[in-house]
Order: C-alpha cells, then structure tokens, then sequence
C-alpha cells in the first residue's frame, strides 16, 4: 500500500440508550484514499458527518464497520478499526496528530510546557523538548511573554496556535485538523498556511476540516464534499495548487 | 523512552472475582443480575474481572460506591483475598506465578518492591506519629535501602518534589493538612520508585484547590518516573484528566473498557453513556 | 510441730526441681522446639513459684526443668553472684534439688543470669539460662500481640527498623542500650535479653546452648550454638559495643570486660570495677598466688 490512509466503507453509528434506544447517523459508507504529503479537505454543512470521519479515524469514535487502513512509518499497514488501543496510543503520541477547533489542554499546565510534553512523550528529552518547543511557540509568532502562563486565559486565536504548535512539532505522519484556522487572524493564517506546506514537504499526511474555503483552495490536494453522512463528491484541486 | 508499542503487560488481571458471604450453588457471579445473590444473600464485590495494564499507561477506573472498584485494588495489594482469578507481575517471576498463589511472605515482598498504594484515607498509609522523612524512610528500608544517608537524601529529594519544605520533614503528618497528608503518602508511595502504583480515590475529600495540586504531582511523576498507574476514581474529570484508558465498573462487572476519549465521548453501555451525560 | 519448723521450707514435701515432673516435662519440651527453631518465641505453660513472676521465673522454670543431680549451677543477677535476687534464687535451686552450686563460670554446667554473660567465653558443655522480662523486640513497635505474630510470620521487620532510623534521625545514633534487637540465622529478631550491647557478639556462634525464659509473658526461646546472631545494623551506623576507654577494674585491673561505673558521692570521681564478679574475684585470687 502507497497511500498513507485508505477507508474503506466506514460507517460509524451512534446508539443512544435513553428512555429507549435511538440510533443517529454519524457518517456513512465513507471511502477515500491519501497519499503521503497529500491534503484532503472536507466541506460540508454543519451536521454532515464531518468531524465525525476525523474522530473515527482518530478513535475517539469507534467505527461501527469498514476499513481504516494507515500506513505506519513504524508497524507498517494496520487497520485503525481493529487497532488495540495500545497501537492507538502509541500511534497518537508518535505518528497521528489531531487539531480540534476546541481546545483540550490540560488545566494548570503552561502553554510552553503543552508544547514540550508533545515531545516529552515521544522521548525527546526535556532540554531538547524546550527548545525545540520555544522554536515552534517562536514560529506560530505566539507572544512570548505567554509561554509560561496558563492558556485557559489565551484568546481564540491564541488557543488554536497553541494546540497547532502542539501537534504540528511532532511532524506527524497523518495530521486531522478540525477547523484549523477558525479564529485566526490574516497573519497567523498565513503561517498556518506556510506551516501546512512545510508538514506536507516533510510527507505529513493531512485530513482537514475548512468552513474558510478561500484558505482551503491554497492548501489541499483533493476536496471531498459531504451530505447527510455520506461523501458527495471528489474534486481533485492539484490542478489549482501547481499554480501555486 | 517507551518508543515501541507496548504489548507485554506489566500487570495483568485474569478471571478475578471477589465474594462476601458464603456463596451458593444459585449464585454463579457470571448470570448475577445485580452483585447480590438473591438466594443466599452473598454480595460479588468483582465478577470475572479481566484486564491488562502496561509499561507507562495510567488505567482509570470508574464507577459508583459499590460498584467493586476498591474491593479490586485492594485484592491487588492482597489486603483481601481473590475468591477466584489469577494475576500476574512482569516485575515478579515475569509474569509465570500467579500472585494470588504465593506465600505471605512472597506477597509482601512484592507489597515492599513492586507495589505502591496511595490510599483515599491518608491515615492508613502513613504512620501519622513518625516524622514525614520516618514515613519515607519504611517503604525505603521495606525495599531493602539499608544506608541512612541515602535513606535521607532520598526522602529530602521526594519531599522537595512534592512540595513539603524541608524544615518540615522532621514533623509528623498528623499535624499537615489533609492535601499535604496526600502529598507526603504519594512521595511514600513512590519511594522506592516500584513500576506499579495503585490510586484510590486519592483526591476525594479534598478542596478543590488541593486536589489539582495532587493531581498535577501525579502527572509530573508519572512522567518522571515511567510507572504505571491504576487509578480509582467515582469522579470522571480526574479520570479525563489522567487516564489514558478508563475501564467502567458497574455492580462487580466491567461494563466497558476504551481509550478515555472514547469513553467520554462515544461511550457503549447504556450506563457509561448515563455517567457520561451526569458529568456535563 | 514447733511453730518455727512451720514457717521453713520443707524440701521432702516437693519433687525434686521443686515442679512436678509433667511440668518440667512440657517445659523441656517448649524447649526443644526453642532449639529447633533458633530466635522463635514457644508459648509455655508457665508455673507458679514462691518468687513473683517479673522476678526471674522464666530463668528459674528452665534451670528447674533441666538441672539434674549431677549438675553444677552458678546464678547471676547483672554479673553479681551475691545480690539478693542471685542468693535466693541460688537458695530456691539449692533448697529443691541438693545440686552443687558454684560462682565460677567455668565450673558451671547451667548458668543462670539476669542482663549478663559471663566474661569468659562459654564451653559447648555449658548452658546459659537467660532471665527475660519483655520477649519480643516488637513490642516496642506494635502493641497488638496478634499482629505481632503476623510480623514474625512475614519476616516483616522494618518496624523495628523505622525504629531505629527514627533513633538516629533524632539522636544521631541509636540510642538502645540493652536488649538491643538482633537476628537468629537471618530469619526471627529476637530480644537478647536485657544484655548490654557488650554482650550480644557473645551469642553469635557460642559454643553454648543459650535458653531464655520469659516467666511473666509465657515464651521460650533459644540461641543453639553457632547460631548466627546478627545486631540489626545500617550500613553507615555500624552496631558498636560499649566503649569504656582506657578505664580499667580498680580491682583486678581488667581493661577488656564489661565496667560498671561508680562516682563517688563526695569527690565525684569515677571509679570502675568488673561487672562479672565471679571473674573479677577469680582474677585477683591469681594474682595472690602469684
């Protein structure tokens, strides 16, 4: 296998056991393919089962059927549908980021020292942690005054640079980014938009998740559209990007 | 640096059950509606619990009063015995004796070596009349340390990371407030840097200000030291914040087991999904 | 019957050894497990005598239970031969069972003593009957006897090694004095008695059986020969024994024995003689031969 990430028919259903038991739709017999360095980006209304695909291949979702085969730069080919959730944990510290629009950090924890422990948990040591994390804060043009405070305090914008910081200094083989550049300013969607294709020289792997489609267009490889859970519609933007 | 996927269990639970009460030919604890046997009144604490915690992964257990969470820690540290089941130590024997098996002496060796407990009432891990640096100082010598000098360093070094000044290490925790109480068990607990800790509801019963103290102490030390936690808990966002895989007990049974995230967010039972929804 | 021939003591009216013989039959028998099981407290039934217990009864019940006519005793009370606890316990032994009595270690078959052995090393034909009030070490560090029985079972020692560490911490030393804890063969601490510090590497690997008997508590228990006898000790705190400097007996001029210490009340200088009289007294009748 090629390819960094092929689905294969995922469906994931939410059963709901209340007074009596609903089942909601998630997202539907989802197939696609992408490549190594590539970006996929996903429109669709709010509702359509986006997020959903993130969270499934991600695992925070579990899938209710099909395929999610990932190419590991480490195990090599390995389903995430049948993943135990210690090579889901492993791959999550190691190869598979993911951005969420919200951020999920912990309480009490300084913004520089979020960003360390991305890399504290792959090995690095805590010397190479701070300056390879203060480089990555410097990058994301993040104040530095900010570094050791509490981000619960930080603006939207602050927050989304911080928990991009955080996944992208791990140079992941596969990036989700939910919404990315939700409450970002022109400047930091820029870098934002400089960091995605640095990641993508590197060989990251990217799925993401655009409201703002005029910055999507400057990044993405291919676009898939979604309605009612399922896939509409591919259209392949390599074409628009050479131009680039 | 834990850089390869962990397959080999450090500890790992097989088949455990646990009964109060003398147990009847009705009651076999599997097809249990409840934890209670309705013929002969016997109570399962733990029905067939099976699970695996490996190297440098912290375990969340979650549930209700009664539900078995701390009958289950406390056969693991074999205060109380296993009715039934087996469990096995990477760091004893390598896994090949069943623990639950083994003399006395065997148990507190591991007890002394492999093992650290933290428990919700501070009183029942430390010796509330030994100074702070004497508390320490036991796990140490129950783990073989046998030179003062490092016994004192060791015990100053925990009690710095914890954030117990020095010039207090000479006095007897019965005179600390109830968050420091827990800081100077956790640093006890850890002495001897054993691979397995054992928390059980270590930050219930504290004000809140205190109970992120300890819970952050626990984060930083779990990164330091690499041990592998399992954690007792009824309260779900101490779990969010520490676990990285949470198991959900229900009357004795483990309902669900899942990466903490999902747990939280896609839970399956019906009764995880009930939890789940109580704690927003 | 004269009303002073009333008040004495009258041996025929006792079996020899002053208990009955199925008394000293189970005694002898706690005994032997003692020996068995080196350092292990055995439970006995222990007897009334005309002495209080906390008197020396545990001492007194093995001494009665093993003397035999053939038997030369010596008893001692902290290495005196003629307090008055030693003369009537050595009365007590005389009055029921006619043996011989002695205050040369050497002579003696069993040696009865209360706090200390004797200065001259024991012979394998000799055994030291020691008088002991509290029997287990543990006591001092959990009260509950139940669970003191647990410890031993576990070897779960480190109790008694908090205890010293605390001592340490605080003192800078450990601050035992007598009956200070120790091992048999590195499995059971046992207490030795309430012996000076001086007195405990005599146990480890003696020549002699040495008994303890503690009356009021109800325990045997036993160091065999060449038993192993370890001090409870940490690596940078060494056990160490007494330290009398250069101070020598005023009387016999021994440097290398156990001194007890005198001041005198009106000078206030210190003076030192022989603890173990019995040596002291032989030392000097050499020297007057001499």
């Amino acid at each position: 296998m090629s390819a960094r990430i092929e689905c294969h028919h995922v469906t994931k259903t939410f059963e709901l056991h209340q007074k009596e038991t609903r089942t909601l739709r998630g997202c539907e017999d989802i197939s696609f393919t992408v490549n190594p360095g590539e970006f996929a980006g996903i429109t669709g209304k709010s509702g359509a089962g986006k997020s959903t695909i993130l969270k499934t291949l991600y695992r925070t979702y579990l899938p209710t059927s099909g395929h999610m085969y990932y190419r590991s730069n480490s195990t090599g080919t390995i389903d995430l549908a049948q993943a135990s959730e210690q090579e889901i944990l492993y791959l999550r510290k190691n190869e598979i980021g993911y951005v969420s629009q919200f951020l999920k950090i912990m309480p009490r924890v300084t913004a520089l020292e979020t960003v360390m422990e991305s890399l504290l948990e792959m090995g690095y040591s805590p010397g190479e942690a701070r300056s390879e994390g203060s480089a990555m804060l410097y990058q994301f043009d993040l104040p530095e005054y900010l570094w050791d405070t509490y981000p619960d305090t930080f603006s939207g914008g602050e927050k989304l640079k911080l928990n991009l910081a955080k996944a992208m200094v791990k140079q992941p083989a596969l990036l989700l980014l939910d919404e990315p550049t939700a409450s970002l300013d022109e400047h930091s969607k820029a870098y934002v938009k400089h960091m995605i294709h640095q990641l993508k020289e590197a060989g990251t792997t990217m799925i993401g998740i655009f409201h703002d489609l005029t910055f999507m267009d400057t990044v993405v490889d291919k676009k898939y559209h979604m309605k009612e859970g399922k896939l509409t519609g591919t259209e392949e933007a390599l074409e628009l990007n050479r131009n680039d | 640096m834990f850089d390869t996927i962990q397959h080999e269990p450090v500890l790992s639970v097989q088949h455990l059950s646990k009964r109060f009460g003398p147990g009847c030919s009705s009651c076999d604890e599997q097809k249990l509606p409840s934890n209670i046997c309705a013929a002969c009144g016997t109570i399962w604490a733990c029905k067939d619990m099976t699970f695996d915690l490996f190297q440098g992964e912290i375990l969340g257990i979650v549930g209700e009063s009664g539900s078995g969470k701390s009958t289950l820690m406390r056969c693991l540290h074999f205060e109380q015995e296993a009715t039934r089941g087996a469990v096995y130590m990477r760091d004893y024997d390598q896994r090949s004796t069943d623990t639950l098996t083994i003399s006395r002496q065997e148990k507190q060796y591991i007890k002394d070596h492999v093992l650290g407990l933290v428990y919700q009432n501070p009183w029942e891990g430390l010796r509330m009349d030994f100074s702070s640096g004497g508390n320490i100082a036991e796990k140490l010598i129950a783990a073989d340390y046998r030179h003062v000098r490092t016994i004192d360093q060791r015990a100053e070094e925990l009690l710095e990371k914890v954030d117990i000044p020095i010039e207090r290490m000479s006095e007897c925790p019965r005179y600390f407030s109830g968050g420091m109480q827990q800081r100077v068990q956790i640093s006890k607990a850890l002495a001897n840097q054993p691979p397995l800790l054992f928390l059980d509801e270590v930050t219930t019963g504290l004000d809140l200000s205190v109970q992120a103290k300890v819970l952050d102490l626990i984060r930083m030390l779990q990164r330091e030291f690499h041990v592998s936690i399992l954690i007792v808990s009824h309260d779900l966002s101490v779990i969010r914040m520490l676990a990285d895989r949470t198991m959900v007990l229900k009357d004795g049974d483990i309902i669900e087991t899942g990466l903490t995230d999902q747990i939280l967010e896609d839970p399956q039972h019906p009764y995880t999904q009930l939890l789940v929804q109580s704690l927003i | 019957m004269s009303p002073e021939s009333s008040k004495r003591f009258r041996v025929s009216a006792y079996n020899f050894g002053f208990l009955d013989e199925g008394s000293k039959r189970e005694i002898r028998r706690s005994t032997l497990k003692a020996v068995a099981i080196p350092g292990y407290q055995v439970p006995f039934a222990s007897r009334e005598l005309p002495i209080g217990k906390g008197w020396g009864t545990g001492g007194m019940q093995l001494s009665l239970s093993l003397a035999g006519s053939r038997d030369t005793i010596k008893v001692i009370d902290q290495g005196h031969d003629d307090s008055v606890n030693a003369v009537s316990i050595r009365h007590l032994i005389q009055s029921c069972t006619q043996v011989e009595m002695t205050r040369d270690s050497q002579a003696a078959s069993l040696i009865q003593s209360r706090h200390r052995i004797p200065e001259i090393p024991l012979r394998k034909d000799q055994i030291l009957i020691l008088q002991v009030p509290q029997p287990d070490p543990l006591k001092k560090v959990e009260s509950h006897e139940k669970k003191v029985k647990q410890l031993h079972a576990d070897k779960d020692y480190k109790g008694m090694w908090l205890h010293l560490y605390e001592d340490i911490s605080q003192w800078g030393d450990i601050s035992i004095s007598a009956d200070y804890p120790s091992t048999a063969h590195e499995r059971y601490l046992f207490a030795p008695s309430p012996l000076p510090r001086w007195d405990v590497p005599k146990l480890n690997h003696s020549e002699a059986l040495c008994l303890l008997g503690a009356g009021r508590e109800k325990k045997i228990y036993a160091i065999p020969p060449h038993t192993q006898v370890t001090p409870l000790a940490f690596d940078d705190v060494p056990f160490t024994t007494e330290n009398f400097g250069k101070a020598s007996c005023k009387n016999c001029g021994a440097d290398n024995v156990y001194l007890d210490e005198f001041i005198d009340d009106e000078t206030g200088q210190k003076t030192y003689s022989c603890s173990d009289t019995g040596y002291c007294h032989q030392r000097m009748a050499e020297r007057r031969i001499q």
